[in-house]
């Protein structure tokens, strides 16, 4: 177990009895649930806002929390929960694939970063998530076939096609 | 561009996209929201659990549909060393797609673009880069070729040819292989063994086989032993099937000799080669690893010893005086 994993369980297990420790575990990660967030959404404020959700939603949750090694893998599957009910609740699922050319200004940051614009623009939301979470979070394929409830085959047969995409998508 | 690049630069564009803090309005907000206590989960599973039923109603007759229903089957060529890689193929010989079946595999297909390509140049590929990164050596030189299909001619063709491209591949690296090789066509139950303990359909297959002559053997005694253990247990067994070709004989170099293990067992017993009145030992399976069963007596006991085949490291003994 990493450093950063090892310090994140402990202070989950904190958080239990104080609540003030929700501050240092938003500190240590908001960077990465907005990442996952906002490569399914593709919208800055949504992610922002689902970001936010998502740790209420492990304060009040903290008694399910089991010390069992992956409290990165828990916490990610919080936000996903959250970022899919949001969909559903606002049946915004139309709006998960929209055009990179409907990004607002607000966005043009993040869009001006080639990499990420081939991954949102060519991925499939599952292949995104997929990506990500192995890749940018560094989550292993066991935990990622756990979150989002596929066979461990699927999500490596994603994962290997999602590459071969990207690959052809830069060479073109 | 490769892979690596590819994914050091997803890595160093995510790791500059940073949000601005809400700290303290979630602070703040958490200060009217009360945690969950334990006890008000119990009650909401409760009412849940009608709703489940009538999903899980729905969701079966869904599944029994999808499973009485008629289907095409395609010709696959599968290959198990430890990384696990099925090729499904046309009737031209072209592989229409690449399924992996473990992190193994993904290693070793991740450079590589095999849909569309013919048969022998994903073969050449495939065993290429398995033995690139080390999962076929010379201390692990069997390899699984597994075909599945309806047509039984169409199947023992692919196999032989599959298996005589992979030996002769491997001869290309100065090594002599073991290429076990089988066909078979598709069986449901089987499929749902490989599911059940996330295994190739070809290593449940070879399993059944050599339980199907060695019933002591249960399925779960042998489904973690690598294709080169299972290929140790069938030659040292010497065990014929009508329906497996094995060409080449399997590396012992991973395992103990015989030798050896009797001189773990006496030096542990404090028995000297002299003083031995009978020993014996046979390689055997104990919780899926390779044992050598020992029992040797001498002019005071009886001696029975379990040794792990690789490892060298005593299972389990007994002395009867």
């Amino acid at each position: 177990m990493m450093l950063r994993e090892k310090k994140l369980e402990k202070l989950l297990i904190r958080l239990k009895n104080e609540t003030d420790i929700l501050g240092e575990i938003y500190d240590l990660m908001r960077d990465d649930i907005y990442r996952y967030i906002y490569s399914i959404a593709k919208s800055k404020e949504m992610a922002q806002d689902l970001t936010h959700d998502t740790f209420i939603q492990i304060y009040k949750n903290i008694h399910l929390y089991k010390e069992n090694g992956h409290p990165k893998a828990w916490i990610i599957t919080i936000s996903r929960n959250i970022t899919y009910m949001s969909f559903r609740k606002h049946n915004r699922e139309q709006v998960v694939d929209y055009e990179i050319d409907d990004v607002d200004e607000g966005m043009k940051d993040i869009h001006d970063k080639m990499m990420i614009r081939v991954l949102l623009d060519k991925l499939s939301v599952e292949e995104r998530e997929i990506i990500i979470l192995h890749v940018e979070e560094g989550l292993t394929f066991k935990e990622i076939s756990e979150i989002m409830e596929m066979k461990l085959t699927t999500v490596l047969n994603k994962y290997h096609r999602s590459l071969k995409k990207l690959k052809k998508s830069l060479e073109e | 561009m490769n892979n690596r690049k590819i994914k050091k630069m997803i890595r160093q564009e995510f790791q500059s996209v940073h949000t601005p803090s809400r700290k303290n309005e979630l602070l703040q907000d958490i200060q009217y929201i009360s945690q969950v206590r334990p006890e008000d989960e119990v009650h909401k599973r409760k009412i849940h659990i009608h709703k489940s039923l009538s999903l899980a109603v729905v969701m079966c007759m869904i599944v029994i549909g999808f499973l009485f229903w008629p289907s095409q089957e395609a010709y696959s060529v599968a290959f198990e060393v430890n990384p696990s890689i099925e090729l499904e193929v046309n009737n031209e010989r072209r592989v229409e797609e690449v399924i992996c079946h473990n992190e193994d595999a993904v290693l070793v297909l991740e450079e590589m673009d095999l849909e569309n390509t013919d048969l022998d140049v994903a073969v050449n590929a495939i065993i290429g880069s398995m033995f690139k990164y080390g999962y076929i050596s010379e201390a692990k030189n069997s390899v699984l070729v597994s075909v599945q299909g309806q047509d039984k001619e169409i199947r023992e063709e692919l196999k032989e040819q599959v298996a005589s491209d992979v030996k002769d591949i491997l001869s290309g690296y100065s090594l002599n292989a073991s290429v076990v090789s089988q066909d078979y066509s598709f069986s449901k139950e089987r499929q749902e063994l490989a599911k059940k303990y996330g295994i190739s359909v070809g290593k449940v297959t070879l399993i059944k086989k050599l339980i199907g002559v060695s019933p002591d053997y249960e399925f779960s005694d042998l489904v973690d032993l690598s294709i080169n253990d299972l290929n140790t247990l069938i030659h040292y067994k010497n065990i014929q099937f009508k329906t497996i070709t094995i060409d080449g004989v399997e590396s012992h170099s991973g395992y103990l000799r015989d030798e050896e293990v009797r001189t773990k067992v006496l030096e542990h017993a404090q028995v000297t080669l002299n003083d031995l009145k009978s020993y014996e030992d046979e390689l055997d399976v104990k919780s899926n690893q390779l044992v050598y069963n020992v029992n040797f007596t001498d002019s005071y006991a009886s001696y029975s010893y379990q040794v792990n085949a690789i490892s060298g490291e005593i299972v389990s003994f007994d002395v009867k005086m």
